[in-house]
């Protein structure tokens, strides 16, 4: 998994990196590397971001260092060619005057000839020459599109009479490169001493409007003159940005004089700035924010004991400061700047111990510093929300790597650093690697002669294959006889919880019991406390039991049963049978219990539908194709982990967290027969999920603005989601779905856009309108804070950028060459190489080339794709072969509708469109796999799948008079085009494989 | 040389599934007892698990029958040395492959003449610590051990006790100390063969022609009649290649109480 890198520059100059991964893979190199400037020359300052390094070197010259990403960053240039037809003469290059020129941009409004196009920098190469698109749907066979002039706006790809002008397209391709290495960023004023830098900062990475992003950042730089720069134009197609800008420079406000700054301190997280002037004062930038990156004025921050400071490091939550004397001084940092200049005072700041100097301030507040006597570096230890100044300083011990660059003369000069920089890595305390502070877990090779010799020993090897192939085999007995032992016993218990009422949505005391007998066989009794009633379900009419949290917080077990309707309590009980336990362990041992032995009750089967509610838990239904009984009387399964996407395809399952890393179901789980969670496997899943609460609060002429209870306007909630109208818990009461959840910061106010006051708050008439004034009779604001998931669960993580969607491929005409197609959130699409059964997680992405933004994507039989584009437009594209997946064209297929999902099987392609209209391909067949047109199938359909042979399986939507719009329904089409439901949802993803 | 992390975990996570059956007729059963199940680490000792089966056990026969310290183990014909780490007694006398471990608890007629009484977690404590004094005594000629505090010996058995190898390993590193004036002088091993007590001769980390002395050469040095081809030379369940230096089997396969266990079996 990409944690990204620590850096630090040592006393050398040279710049080194250190993986930051927590639990590092086999052959990560677990040293120092160093990443030389050309020439040798020194490296002055870094500042590090997650995707790329910006350095300055002795000579005053920036550099940037893009660390290596599955995606390539290409930008493709274009160019018009344009011409005129004149009577007698025929088409011309020359064009009268008051056209555009021979070439120029799509618009006409530059003159952009071929060789005006230059390569940014020397990170950038070329890939192809100049090419005419000869796209047919826009092009005739030569390129050219003609129109009566060329300001039309319709250009059509035939010449028809009454067509003056024509045009086509010429296209080149440029590629960044230059990954893994320094280039230089061209600037034009470097040989004035006076534009070499000084300084320079990045930070701003988990600003809102850029998030997802790669290379989103802000750059500042000083130069020697004192003048503080910004770097403009960086971002996905640019990681060196366009241009620097001149920041207006800190003005005194007696004398008028600019400050002379010295040192830049900008925070990884939000972006915010500090600034000192050459005597030690310290300025705060005004105005940063998602929407303004450079910020809009200066303030003047009070200093500890109004001490000079040398330097300064800005965080999320906190700021650290070192003064003249040595001495190291903390406050926590309060949002927003203004607030922040106003509140502090001289005595705000918290001396620490002495000692430290050279701070660094990662995302999530982490912090490291460079020992003022030995120069070594550290991390400050148990950061965290409670204890944001931690609890003591640990020194990072990783030795420097390649051996034969070690200079005998250098001996001790090893671990001597002048700068480090946290800005590339994404730890916390509770993920510090322990490679970078425990002796045991160092990479060893260099420390000895024959360690690295043994390392490679052929009797090493088979010591530890066998130890490992000794380890698999004692446990795999053990769970054997564990599962036999004890099976023809029957044993009860019994726990005291609570069941929701059908009626009034209230709680009632229940006493509980549960009678296993034997392997397969059970009872589950509910007696209302109080009132003699009982319900009981055999476990052969239970079909699942789910663990959930539900909306109160409380530890749900829901169980669904096909025959409750007929079932005497169910007038008083709601349906599916929801119990609520005292504490979490509890209803997770119940849960486990009932699973353990409905998992083995489940027929043969021969399909596996996986499936993720709102909640993002996942589970499993494993389905016979044989089987005439309804969805809803199938058996499901709850796995471990937490996702928000799913997709399966012979026998291989992938799923994609909220945070959009990818995992694989390990080969090792057993599912549908293991009843565990798949904890002996000794694999964790994390995910992330950044929890958005809205504030809502309306004036009264007595109180002014304040919060309410109840509803406004019938249907408005103080605390609610962003709609207004779904009630959620607030700032304080906001309850964790689970002990796998924990806080990973604390509430924050989002900042959106200028709409926003200082303190957030966005005005508006009345709810129910736009939050969009400056003033209004209510007013919302939104807060943020960040959960994260870590349990042990059964999935392997995958290497991968940011995710959006997932497909793998649901034919296994060959297994040994299954292909999962992955979307990154910048729309490019990888293929995931070398995945087998055996094998789920697979080896290597290849990236495919596709010039248009993808949003969804299918993989069809015979390594057919199908794609979708931001426009709503679908794309296929086949290949003869697996070898040949990422040379063939992609063939835009025209709809009248705007595409959102596509489903493929054999001989079967369903297009659904943005309003839930769900349209069949008609005469899809191996020998013309894009068919011939849409027709309307469906409606009020949210989201579809369909494995190899074509059945159909939809979530759908449907508003009921009485409910209301219930979504998240999930249901298979039955042989009669009708849809048969299955248990209730909400579901959010469903995904239908075959099995091998 | 640094500790080899791969192979000390795995060598740490060893187990074996045991399954602890009553020898019934030898006393009055009120409740004929199912057996008793456990995971035992391989470098654990069977006095550690046995408290515990034996409470299991307890409930079944009329207590007033037994004595704690009559109670002894029994796996196919051979009384278990209570003092040998499992994974050497399993080694050395497990030849077949039928898991779990059936291993019979007697509680009477202790075997006087063939093994000797355990007198509790404590006579264990003082042997595995005399073994590793014993072992230091070899490595630095006891400079390490003896330099310690009384909280790192402490450290070492709470870390074997309580199954913490980062505990364990945080001290054993001292012990595993092998560069400058603290180099190995012999390498602490002892090798078993079946029927026979466990022999124990000086081997020394280079052999005289300066190269690491291997196992092969090490065997051949308790038994100049060592035939490779016709046995195994096994150590945590594993045939261990004969190529393998010795000094790297004192680093990294070393038993907590820091001796190399070999056992030598006819193949």
């Amino acid at each position: 998994m990409s944690s990204g890198y620590l850096w630090a520059v040592d006393i050398h100059g040279t710049a080194n990196r250190l993986i930051a991964s927590p639990c590092p893979a086999k052959d990560d190199f677990l040293e120092w590397i160093p990443a030389h400037l050309e020439g040798n020359v020194p490296v002055r300052k870094l500042a590090v971001a997650p995707d790329f390094v910006w350095g300055i070197g002795a000579n005053g010259r920036a550099y940037i260092y893009v660390t290596y990403s599955h995606i390539a960053v290409r930008v493709v240039e274009e160019t018009f060619e344009n011409e005129r037809w004149y009577m007698l003469v025929g088409w011309s290059s020359r064009t009268l005057p008051t056209d555009r020129s021979n070439y120029s941009d799509r618009q006409g409004d530059n003159s952009t000839p071929k060789n005006s196009f230059h390569l940014p920098s020397d990170g950038w190469v070329w890939q192809d020459p100049w090419t005419v698109d000869l796209n047919e749907i826009e092009y005739d066979k030569t390129g050219w599109q003609y129109a009566f002039n060329f300001s039309s706006k319709d250009f059509k790809n035939t010449h028809f009479s009454g067509a003056f002008v024509r045009r086509r397209r010429w296209a080149r391709t440029r590629k960044y490169v230059g990954i893994e290495r320094w280039i230089a960023v061209p600037d034009g004023r470097q040989s004035d001493e006076s534009y070499h830098f000084i300084d320079i900062s990045a930070g701003g990475f988990e600003q809102a409007s850029h998030c997802s992003q790669r290379f989103a950042c802000s750059v500042f730089a000083l130069t020697r003159a004192g003048q503080l720069l910004f770097r403009d134009g960086i971002g996905p197609q640019s990681p060196e940005g366009t241009d620097w800008t001149l920041v207006d420079p800190v003005q005194d406000k007696e004398s008028g004089e600019y400050e002379d700054l010295t040192y830049i301190s900008c925070s990884a997280s939000s972006g915010q700035l500090l600034a000192l002037t050459w005597d030690g004062r310290l300025f705060a930038r005004l105005g940063i924010a998602g929407n303004n990156r450079v910020g809009t004025g200066w303030a003047d921050l009070a200093r500890p004991k109004g001490l000079p400071v040398i330097s300064a490091a800005l965080g999320e939550r906190t700021v650290w400061l070192i003064t003249t004397d040595g001495k190291l001084w903390i406050t926590s940092l309060i949002s927003p700047m203004t607030e922040m200049v106003r509140c502090v005072t001289s005595a705000s700041w918290t001396e620490m111990s002495q000692g430290m100097c050279r701070v660094t301030v990662g995302l999530d507040d982490q912090v490291l510093a460079i020992c003022q006597s030995t120069e070594r570096l550290n991390i400050r230890m148990d950061l965290n929300e409670k204890e944001p100044t931690g609890r003591c300083w640990k020194e990072i011990i990783a030795s420097k790597g390649c051996s034969g660059e070690i200079d005998e003369e250098a001996g001790n000069d090893n671990d001597r650093w002048l700068q480090v920089d946290a800005g590339g890595c994404s730890i916390n305390s509770k993920t510090i690697p322990r490679h970078w502070t425990e002796p045991q877990h160092q990479s060893s090779s260099f420390l000895s002669d024959y360690s690295a010799f043994d390392r490679k020993s052929t009797w090493r090897r088979k010591v530890i294959d066998a130890l490992t192939t000794r380890n698999e085999l004692i446990w795999n007995t053990f769970w054997d006889f564990s599962r036999h032992f004890g099976e023809d016993s029957a044993w009860t218990r019994h726990a005291k919880a609570q069941v929701l009422a059908a009626t009034s949505s209230d709680w009632i005391d229940a006493n509980l019991e549960l009678t296993i007998e034997g392997a397969t066989k059970g009872l589950l009794r509910v007696e209302i406390a109080g009132r003699g009633q009982t319900i009981e379900l055999p476990f052969a009419d239970i079909v699942c039991a789910f663990a959930k949290c539900d909306v109160h917080s409380k530890n749900v077990l829901e169980v669904h049963s096909p025959i409750l309707p007929q079932s005497n309590m169910l007038a008083v009980l709601k349906k599916p049978l929801k119990i609520a336990f005292n504490t979490e362990d509890e209803r997770d041992s119940w849960t486990s219990v009932i699973q353990a032995t409905l998992c083995k009750a489940i027929p043969v089967f021969d399909r596996v539908l996986w499936a993720i509610d709102d909640q993002g838990l996942i589970y499993v239904c494993p389905i016979s194709t044989h089987n005439t009984q309804s969805l809803s009387q199938q058996y499901w399964l709850q796995l471990r982990g937490h996702f928000k996407e799913v997709s399966a395809g012979c026998g291989v399952v992938w799923a994609l967290g909220e945070d959009g890393k990818a995992w694989c179901l390990s080969p090792d789980y057993g599912c549908a027969i293991d009843p565990m969670f798949g904890e002996e496997l000794a694999l964790v899943q994390t995910d992330a999920i950044d929890e958005v609460l809205c504030e809502n609060q309306r004036s009264s002429v007595l109180s002014g603005y304040c919060t309410f209870n109840g509803t406004a306007n019938g249907k408005y909630y103080a605390w609610s989601d962003d709609s207004g109208t779904v009630k959620k818990a607030n700032k304080e009461t906001t309850r964790l779905p689970s002990k796998h959840w924990q806080w990973a910061n604390d509430w924050k106010i989002v900042n959106h856009d200028l709409n926003c006051d200082s303190e957030g708050w966005q005005y508006a008439k009345k709810f129910g309108t736009d939050f969009n004034r400056k003033k209004g009779s209510v007013r919302r604001r939104q807060w943020t804070r960040r959960r994260v998931f870590t349990a042990a669960a059964p999935w392997l993580a995958i290497d991968a950028p940011k995710l959006t969607r997932l497909s793998v491929q649901n034919d296994s005409t060959d297994n040994s060459h299954l292909l999962v197609w992955a979307v990154t959130v910048t729309g490019d699409l990888l293929c995931r190489q070398g995945v087998t059964s055996a094998t789920p997680a697979g080896s290597a992405w290849k990236q495919v080339i596709c010039d248009k933004r993808i949003v969804d994507i299918c993989a069809g039989p015979n390594y057919h794709i199908w794609a979708v584009t931001s426009a709503g437009e679908a794309l296929l594209r086949y290949c003869a072969n697996f070898a040949d997946i990422t040379k063939c064209a992609w063939k835009c297929i025209p709809s009248s509708f705007k595409l959102k999902q596509i489903a493929v099987g054999a001989n079967v392609v369903w297009g659904l469109d943005s309003k839930g209209d769900l349209y069949e391909r008609t005469a899809v067949s191996s020998a013309t796999p894009e068919g011939e047109s849409w027709i309307y199938a469906y409606s009020d359909v949210q989201t579809v799948t369909t494995d190899s042979s074509g059945n159909l399986y939809a979530l759908l939507k449907y508003s009921d008079p009485g409910v209301g719009t219930v979504s998240g329904v999930l249901a298979r089409r039955t042989t009669e085009n009708s849809w048969d439901y299955g248990i209730a949802g909400p579901w959010t993803c469903i995904s239908l494989s075959s099995i091998i | 040389m640094p500790q080899d992390y791969d192979v000390t975990r795995q060598v740490w996570e060893g187990k074996v599934p045991v399954e602890f059956v009553l020898a019934a007729h030898e006393c009055t059963i009120i409740d004929a007892p199912k057996p008793y199940y456990a995971m035992l680490p391989r470098i654990s000792y069977f006095p550690l698990a046995l408290e515990r089966a034996y409470k299991y056990f307890m409930s079944a026969v009329d207590e007033s029958e037994v004595n704690k310290d009559d109670v002894w183990l029994e796996y196919d014909g051979y009384p278990l040395k209570w003092h040998y780490p499992v994974g050497v007694l399993f080694d050395l006398h497990k030849t077949d492959d039928v898991l779990p471990w059936q291993i019979t608890v007697h509680l009477k007629k202790f075997p006087e003449d063939d093994i000797i009484r355990c007198a509790g977690r404590d006579a264990l404590e003082s042997m595995f610590m005399q073994s590793l004094k014993e072992a230091d005594q070899l490595k630095h000629r006891g400079e390490i051990v003896n330099t310690m505090q009384k909280r790192d010996h402490k450290q070492l058995w709470n870390g074997l006790v309580n199954d913490r190898f980062d505990q364990f390993w945080l001290v054993n590193k001292k012990l595993m100390e092998n560069s400058g004036s603290n180099t190995f002088h012999f390498v602490p091993m002892r090798l078993y063969k079946t029927d026979k007590p466990y022999r124990q001769v000086l081997v020394k980390p280079m052999n005289e022609a300066a190269e690491r002395t291997t196992l092969a050469e090490a065997c051949r040095i308790f038994d100049p009649g060592f035939d490779s081809s016709s046995s195994r030379v096994v150590s945590h369940g594993v045939e261990v290649p004969l190529d393998t230096p010795v000094i790297w089997l004192a680093e990294n396969l070393a038993y907590p109480d820091n001796f190399v266990h070999i056992s030598i079996l006819s193949s």
